[in-house]
């Protein structure tokens, strides 16, 4: 092999160096070879593997031996009272025909009571589309056990809305209870015994339920569709290396220039979700989540293939060069091209949301929030340094950046749903691209913000 | 072991024969196998197929022409073969592959100097590296080149042109060869 490429002669040169040129292949390579030519040879693998296979699942069938059972059902609670239950016997004789409504009587008021043990036998009926267990407790019962109390199970529910009903005949008192199978257990005893335990809870789950109402008053949620149209502008210096034979690596900065380049706005959309804490009447905190696709066009030309450079900058301020293979750009051009520039981001907001005006039906709020976003996907092409072409680099992108967002909306209510709707303007702080390249972009989004709240 | 035994052996489907054919040519073979692909993995792709083509059609070699010439052209066919297949090749052969490629020092100071120039060759667009590969390096004409990629004769001289201007420009900017110095003209006067 010829020890210097030699251009006068490069066609032997190339040759000579592609020849001489080695790779050393992974032993996969050879192993597909020798399975396809020796297939043969794979068939005791295989059998080991199926076998293999045929044993495990003989384990695992074999070594389940409990069939699967539904959970029994959650027995009733026994509480330390019981009904003794020759007390409430099945009715004689079907007597509703001779009942009159309750407005109708004069109505014995005895205390709630809740019946336990509720048996299957007993007779359901529907007042006011609710169920009830039709039980018949004689007044001579209660005359006679004045200390009982009847206590009902978890899976009953006590129905305030009892109706009393007396047959003049036989002095008997139909008490209707909810078969209803929710709430706790509500033990209320009627008053000649003296335990309250069970009714004090009830005072306590009713206090808990306005606090708890007032705590959620406080919390409210936002979702909003914001579609929107970005703008872009450039700052910062364009530079193009020099290279000085008799000196090779010095630079030269010329004067700073700035190179066009031919932009329109794309449509860009947002999505999002706040939870907003309310701490004042016209103040509120909010936070969430917030996905967005933005982005532009650039408008340039398909050019044959272009080495395009781009000079750097360090950190420590000296500059060194990337060369880029590029199709795009001024020259002899194929035709037209539209390149698109595009980013979708997932940021995390934090803001406050001031209520300037307010009558009954709609409010004015001005909302400013910060976002920190992460790029999720983004595609930009970038100028080169002699500002001809355009290049794409990724390792030139900040994956992490900062918005600022400006918005006003109108609050209003209409068929049952919370309205918010008004404009909203947002700014990118840093550059798409890293510091490393001396040209920054700066971003603007445009939108109206469409959004309901509960 | 010497080419007489690996064609015999190859010949009777010997494993050993065949294997020791494979170490044997297998490194350069991957070599020609890295100008045409994208990346080393469908480098080996294209090996692994070229060397199955070249053990079935092993009774077809007559000992006229080197073992190691002919089993490089079943790899450049299979290797132009399996592109074929992925992309195809017509008159804007340079259009294919429209991905920009990163050149920076870092990428190439540490290697060795005919894997520098393969490597340059590699950054080349597909159309541009397959028509020069084929010309270059493996010596076939222009009408050879049109009838293997399905192209005009005049579309592989262009492409060439443009792909030996290209690369002439990397390997200058990589500093493995130098601009040729311009011709200084020295004129007498005589007053």
């Amino acid at each position: 092999m010829k020890s210097r490429f030699d251009i006068a002669d490069f066609e032997e040169s190339l040759k000579d160096y592609a020849d001489n040129f080695t790779m050393v292949p992974s032993k996969r390579v050879w192993k597909g070879i020798y399975n396809d030519l020796h297939p043969g040879s794979k068939w005791p693998s295989l059998g080991i593997g199926l076998g293999f296979i045929i044993a495990i699942l003989w384990v695992g069938f074999s070594s389940d031996n409990s069939p699967y059972r539904s959970p029994a059902p959650a027995a009733p609670d026994q509480q330390e009272y019981k009904i003794q239950s020759e007390r409430i016997s099945a009715p004689k004789s079907d007597a509703t025909q001779n009942i009159q409504p309750a407005h109708q009587q004069t109505a014995i008021q005895f205390p709630p009571v809740i019946i336990r043990d509720y048996m299957p036998d007993q007779e359901i009926v529907v007042i006011n589309d609710q169920p009830f267990v039709k039980q018949e407790i004689t007044a001579e019962d209660n005359q006679n056990q004045p200390n009982t109390t009847i206590i009902v199970a978890d899976h009953f529910e006590f129905n305030p809305k009892m109706e009393l009903l007396r047959d003049p005949e036989v002095l008997r008192i139909q008490r209707y209870i909810s078969t209803t199978p929710k709430a706790p257990s509500a033990v209320i005893k009627d008053n000649r015994t003296q335990n309250t335990h069970h009714h004090g809870n009830n005072e306590l789950s009713a206090q808990n339920k306005l606090k708890k109402k007032k705590s959620q008053d406080k919390v409210s949620w936002n979702f909003f569709v914001t579609p929107s149209v970005s703008s872009v502008y450039f700052t910062g210096h364009n530079l193009q290396e020099h290279q000085n034979s008799f000196a090779p690596g010095v630079v030269v900065r010329p004067a700073p220039t700035k190179h066009s380049m031919t932009t329109n706005a794309r449509i860009g959309i947002q999505l999002g979700g706040d939870i907003q804490y309310t701490f004042s009447d016209k103040f509120k905190l909010f936070s969430g989540m917030r996905l967005s696709y933005a982005g532009y066009n650039i408008l340039t030309s398909y050019v044959h293939p272009t080495l395009a450079d781009l000079t750097l900058q360090k950190n420590n301020g000296s500059f060194f060069t990337r060369s880029y293979l590029t199709y795009y750009g001024e020259g002899s051009s194929f035709g037209d091209v539209v390149l698109h520039n595009y980013s979708v981001q997932f940021a995390i907001p934090v803001g406050m949301q001031w209520q300037v005006w307010a009558n009954e039906d709609v409010t004015l709020s001005i909302a400013p929030s910060i976002e920190p976003f992460v790029v999720l996907k983004d595609q930009a092409y970038i100028l080169s340094s002699n500002g001809r072409n355009f290049i794409q680099d990724p390792d030139l992108m900040r994956s992490l950046n900062l918005n600022g967002n400006l918005g006003t909306f109108i609050r209003f209510s209409a068929r049952n749903i919370d309205w918010k709707i008004g404009p909203t303007v947002q700014y990118q702080f840093l550059s798409s691209y890293k510091n490393v390249y001396p040209v920054k972009e700066h971003l603007l989004h445009y939108g109206l913000s469409i959004g309901i709240s509960k | 072991m010497t080419e007489e035994k690996f064609l015999k052996g190859c010949r009777e489907n010997l494993a050993t024969a065949q294997e020791a054919l494979y170490s044997r040519y297998s490194p350069k073979m991957l070599g020609v196998c890295y100008r045409y692909a994208k990346n080393q993995e469908d480098a080996e792709d294209m090996l692994q197929e070229g060397f199955m083509k070249v053990f079935s059609q092993i009774r077809q070699f007559k000992a006229e022409g080197s073992l190691e010439g002919w089993i490089r052209k079943i790899i450049v066919h299979t290797c132009i073969n399996i592109l074929k297949k992925n992309k195809k090749f017509d008159d804007s052969v340079s259009l294919i592959y429209a991905y920009d490629l990163k050149l920076n020092e870092y990428n190439v100071s540490s290697l060795l100097q005919a894997k520098q120039v393969v490597e340059c060759v590699r950054l080349l667009p597909i159309g541009y590296r397959t028509v020069l590969n084929l010309y270059a390096i493996e010596g076939f004409s222009h009408k050879e080149i049109g009838d293997i990629l399905s192209i005009e004769e005049s579309t592989s001289r262009s492409q060439y042109t443009r792909a030996k201007a290209l690369l002439q420009e990397i390997l200058m900017k990589r500093n493995i060869i130098q601009k040729p110095r311009e011709r200084v003209r020295m004129v007498s006067g005589n007053t």
